[in-house]
């Protein structure tokens, strides 16, 4: 598993993740992956070279969007794969990870106004 | 190919968390050799890794290490079952009770996700136990 970090203007956070992001994919880039989150307010997770998650893997992105969304931000997925797809929606996570076909679109939805 | 689930057990291994990968390992290649589509075979993953997850957490909590035993069969329906056994603490995953998801991340108990991923993915889930062994079978639908 391995894990890059872009910044993208109006302080946008593009985090790559690539692997797979089983029980040892989620201890390699835990720390890492839970300090940029942690830091930042407006996260895209591309997740385009992520062809496996487990339900730790889903813990890892979920507790990353209550960090972000505890902060006033905005934290969203883009270039899901149809597999990954499918188990977010059978975790019934998809409300709490919102997903993007591509980066553009993920960007524009951290940069949006948050409802009132 | 219409057996049931009597007979060898295709992988013994330890209840630890660093046998999981090569329980993959095992499986895929059971997978390939019962020509399982590659979905299904997504789904068995999916499915072991989770259950193979929960032994090693909970059934030996406590008590002396243990082993788990699982085997992948394809029945005379088409349907592939995929079996676990240890001899750890009674836990019927088919009982458990789902959380509800809350709407908001920061409200979210993630608690029994990876049943919930089990009991999506699996068509069928049996549990029973027999004696001082938790028995769980999976069944993934053909077609």
């Amino acid at each position: 598993m391995q894990m890059s970090v872009e910044k993208l203007p109006d302080a946008v956070t593009r985090v790559v993740l690539s692997g797979q992001l089983d029980i040892a994919g989620a201890a390699q880039v835990e720390l890492p992956f839970s300090t940029v989150t942690a830091k930042n307010e407006r996260v895209v997770i591309d997740v385009a070279e992520v062809d496996y998650v487990a339900s730790i893997g889903l813990r890892l992105l979920v507790g990353a969007a209550r960090t972000v969304s505890r902060r006033g931000g905005k934290l969203v997925l883009c270039n899901v794969s149809p597999s990954v797809s499918r188990v977010l929606e059978i975790s019934g996570l998809v409300a709490l990870l919102p997903s993007f076909p591509t980066l553009g679109e993920a960007v524009a939805a951290v940069t949006a106004d948050a409802p009132a | 190919m219409t057996a049931g689930l009597a007979g060898a057990w295709a992988v013994v291994l330890p209840a630890d968390a660093a046998a999981i990968p090569g329980l993959w390992q095992e499986l895929a290649g059971e997978c390939r050799r019962l020509r399982v589509d590659a979905a299904r075979t997504e789904a068995i993953r999916l499915c072991a890794e989770e259950i193979a997850t929960n032994i090693v957490r909970h059934a030996y909590a406590g008590r002396p290490a243990g082993e788990m035993r699982v085997r992948l069969a394809v029945r005379g329906d088409g349907a592939v079952v995929l079996a676990f056994e240890d001899e750890g603490a009674p836990f019927d995953p088919t009982a458990h009770v789902e959380a509800p998801v809350p709407g908001r991340a920061e409200d979210l108990d993630l608690g029994g996700l990876g049943i919930r991923l089990v009991r999506g993915f699996a068509q069928d889930m049996r549990y029973e136990r027999v004696g001082s062994t938790n028995r769980l079978a999976l069944v993934f639908a053909g077609g």
